[in-house]
């Protein structure tokens, strides 16, 4: 068997004009690009548009890609920005819900529902507690645990320096064990707690 | 004191090298906020760990893929790659000119004739006549699928047994008995929505063509909004393209389209 197709040379032939080099690109990429923007966004149908958008952006920026970072962390720098679009659009009030939104079904209003039948009750836990992460650190989160992508990676995916990507997974992982509810297995002592103190 | 946040993130992995995980390890000696936020990191990262993937809907590359064709077929000069020589577009056009003849006598009497779902789309429909602008959004209790899309954009070029609102299982996804039909959009919030979902991110150019029809539906279950373009290839020739676009009437974000020529 053939080894896949190496993105950037699907790349340099829909650059060509093959237009199913493009189609083999978004399909190999859709399952990944997905799981990235519905664990930042939290919401099934917000996750589809962000990959919606992410592609449309892809195809219109593909000129300028320049090979200068492998295609996954460009488009992952894509992906990342359509959800922070996305994610600034629900913040704003859309357009189309101002009213009669309690006529919508509960989904439709960005509340969280379960994306995956089989996910046990501590996933779905974890899966929950997500999205109470500052948006910042979520991503660098979502990017370092769930996608296990390289720290430098991340930082040319979110343009930062690398010491701030592994600050922000660090600061990350506190704030979500803290969201899920855990607590750390030392109780603080009321001596070393005042050594914090001014 | 200083904590060494940078280097917890690998600590917690087991990455740092044995200088730097010694450094951490005195550090810990000493400051309990640093030892509980290690715990509490390990314990995210192994909860992080069981968090499986979701398989990905299989439509979610459709709109782009559809729009990486358009265009290609149609702006080959302007953002879509170029591939084919320019005898195939030459032959195409002469194709589509030959073909507005047929078109002027099958698609404009057919426009807007098709059944519509509610009184009030059936209304619009009867108002508005052959190829005039739309003015009203119908309500249809139809869940499109891309096939349905495709139905739509045919059988408003005029083809033969096709028809809008067609209630064919084979061109669309049958209604769940529990959907709840939503909120009427205006037809000013509609047009508003499908030219935000469409407008060109690099021209700022709305979607192109005379919009004859706009439906408030479902597609593959999302609330959307689907409109019905007739394009016109210039020079006073007659319309001899059908477009459709449907965007998400909740974030005004594309889902599909897709255009039928006759």
């Amino acid at each position: 068997m053939d080894p896949p197709e190496p993105d950037e040379e699907l790349v340099r032939r829909f650059l060509l004009g093959e237009t199913d080099a493009f189609e083999r690109l978004v399909e190999r990429h859709r399952q990944r690009v997905y799981n990235l923007c519905l664990r930042v966004l939290g919401d099934p149908e917000d996750a589809a548009d962000a990959v919606q958008d992410t592609f449309l952006s892809v195809l219109t920026k593909l000129r300028q890609f320049r090979g200068d970072a492998a295609f996954t962390t460009w488009m992952h720098r894509v992906a990342v920005n359509a959800c922070y679009d996305l994610s600034r659009k629900r913040r704003r009030q859309p357009l189309l819900r101002l009213a009669g939104d309690q006529d919508l079904p509960e989904s439709e209003l960005g509340t969280p529902v379960p994306d995956h039948a089989e996910e046990s009750a501590g996933t779905h836990d974890a899966v929950a507690a997500l999205r109470e992460v500052p948006e910042e650190f979520r991503v660098a989160l979502v990017l370092a645990d769930l996608h296990d992508m390289a720290y430098e990676q991340i930082a040319k995916v979110l343009d930062v320096p690398i010491g701030t990507v592994k600050s922000r997974v660090h600061r990350g992982r506190v704030a979500l064990a803290r969201a899920m509810g855990i607590t750390s297995r030392e109780p603080e002592a009321p001596a070393r707690a005042s050594e914090d103190q001014p | 004191m200083s904590h060494p946040d940078a280097l917890l993130a690998e600590y917690v992995d087991g990455a740092l090298a044995e200088g730097e995980r010694a450094v951490v390890e005195r550090h810990l000696g000493s400051c309990e906020r640093c030892r509980d936020e290690v715990a509490l990191a390990r314990a995210a990262r192994a909860a992080l760990a069981s968090v499986p993937e979701t398989p990905a809907p299989s439509d979610l590359s459709a709109a782009a893929i559809a729009e990486a064709r358009r265009r290609a077929e149609s702006h080959p000069a302007a953002g879509a790659p170029p591939g084919r020589p320019a005898w195939y577009r030459w032959a195409g056009a002469a194709a589509g000119i030959a073909a507005a003849l047929l078109v002027v006598a099958l698609v404009l009497p057919h426009v807007g004739n098709a059944p519509a779902t509610t009184k009030a789309a059936g209304d619009a429909a009867a108002a508005r006549g052959a190829a005039s602008p739309a003015t009203s959004v119908e309500t249809q209790n139809v869940n499109y699928d891309l096939a349905g899309v495709e139905s739509l954009a045919t059988s408003s070029r005029g083809q033969e047994g096709a028809v809008f609102g067609s209630n064919d299982q084979a061109t669309q996804v049958p209604v769940a008995a529990s959907v709840t039909p939503e909120k009427r959009i205006s037809f000013a919030d509609a047009v508003t929505c499908l030219d935000r979902a469409f407008t060109d991110p690099t021209g700022q150019q709305a979607p192109e063509g005379q919009l004859v029809r706009v439906i408030q539906a479902r597609y593959r279950g999302v609330p959307a909004v689907l409109g019905v373009y007739l394009l016109c290839p210039g020079a006073g020739q007659p319309t001899n393209i059908v477009r459709v676009l449907v965007a998400s009437s909740g974030g005004c974000s594309i889902l599909t389209s897709t255009q039928a020529t006759a």
